[in-house]
């Protein structure tokens, strides 16, 4: 091997070696492993998944609904960024290998922006705000800390295999999350709300089955497969953070935060516009 | 809309100071591109959209949004908020459209049924 060959980039390291199985399985054997172990069980944790408990509840508030459009509107987003980051590192095989999954990907960025409008336009024709835009610096709708550490995880797989970085976001993150849309599509009170929930199955699935193509087809070696056990583990984790992260600043009653208050300590009524004041005084 | 302007060639005429006093954020577009005149909404001919949604985007009264619905996501306008922004030639929705005649006015005697 030259120098600077690339013929083997990748190699086990301390942390990556104690995934290895020790043979190669065939890829389809490796895919019903990491559905056994990451898609299976989010069928049968997602009927107890607090956040959708609590849309089945009557009692949602207005304040939980809109803190969770706009975290999922933010992490929509945010999908759609990796994906865009991890289309810089495509080598093609050289008989054109991993075109096809290129493609997918890039339909998937379209995919996943799409999904963070209907977000926002589920919370404006839900009245939370007056335009989209407030959205984009409203303190409810930054990506909690838990958020941004699988973002930037996921993001920096950029350079990593093909095969191993779709398994970590379509099998570990988007699979499992197939059944929370639909749990959700259909127990969540409120109709417009729940549209959009429901409206994601399909895509979603789509992109599950982007991972299952590309594991099936591309991750057929010994040190491939470890890498990506290695991977979901932390993906998995990291998702499982977040979702909780999620619950835990919906439920939160911290509305009142956001109130500007008069000195005497009574509530100044909202205006529209983040930071605009319109002036009324005019005689317009 | 309740919150938009009752005069607002009066606010274009003024300095940009007063433009931005006046108008209310979500209609400032709409005020300085001169596309407050009333014309009849949009209607979306669903054979000839590409689902771009460069309408979506463009729309200075929001009026342009993402149905979900069970099999597909889908652009829709919504008539009540649809102003016509004084017709064909002149409507953002209509000028960048790609797709010729996917935006078409509703006919006058249709408009209000």
């Amino acid at each position: 091997m030259g120098k600077f060959s690339t013929f083997k980039q990748w190699t086990l390291d301390e942390q990556t070696e104690p995934f290895d199985a020790g043979r190669t399985l065939s890829s389809k054997q490796f895919l019903d492993e990491l559905k056994e172990k990451y898609v299976e069980p989010a069928r049968r944790y997602m009927r107890e998944d607090p956040m959708v408990l609590l849309l089945a509840n009557e009692d949602v508030t207005d304040e939980q609904y809109f803190k969770l459009l706009a975290q999922r509107w933010n992490f929509e987003r945010s999908v759609g960024a990796i994906h865009a980051t991890w289309l810089l590192n495509y080598t093609l095989g050289l008989h054109g290998e991993l075109q096809e999954v290129e493609n997918m990907e890039v339909r998937q960025i379209y995919e996943e922006y799409k999904h963070a409008r209907m977000h926002e336009d589920a919370i404006l024709k839900k009245g939370y705000l007056d335009t989209r835009w407030e959205l984009h610096s409203h303190p409810m709708a930054q990506l909690l800390p838990e958020g941004m550490a699988f973002h930037t995880f996921l993001q920096r797989l950029g350079n990593m295999p093909v095969p191993v970085r779709a398994a970590a976001n379509h099998i570990a993150t988007e699979a499992p999350l197939v059944y929370w849309f639909d749990l959700a599509g259909r127990l969540t009170r409120d109709e417009t709300i729940a549209g959009v929930f429901e409206a994601q199955v399909i895509e979603e699935t789509e992109h599950g089955h982007i991972g299952e193509y590309v594991v099936e087809r591309y991750c057929n070696t010994a040190d491939l497969q470890a890498m990506t056990r290695y991977i979901c583990e932390h993906v998995a984790e990291l998702v499982r953070r977040h979702r909780e992260s999620i619950y835990a600043f919906v439920t939160a009653e911290d509305a009142d935060r956001l109130v500007v208050r008069n000195k005497d300590g009574t509530i100044k009524p909202m205006k529209h516009g983040a930071g605009i004041k319109p002036r009324r005084d005019l005689g317009f | 809309m309740d919150d938009s302007p009752s005069r607002p060639d009066d606010a274009l005429s003024g300095t940009d100071e007063q433009l931005l006093s006046v108008v209310p954020p979500h209609l400032r577009d709409a005020a300085r591109l001169g596309l407050t005149e009333m014309h009849p909404p949009f209607v979306m001919d669903k054979s000839k959209c590409i689902e771009c949604g460069l309408c979506r985007e463009v729309c200075p009264f929001t009026a342009v949004f993402l149905v979900p619905t069970r099999w597909k996501i889908m652009f829709e306008i919504e008539r009540d908020r649809c102003r016509g922004c004084g017709g064909p030639s002149k409507a953002p929705c209509v000028r960048y459209c790609p797709s010729p005649g996917a935006l078409v006015p509703v006919p006058d005697a249709l408009v209000g049924a």
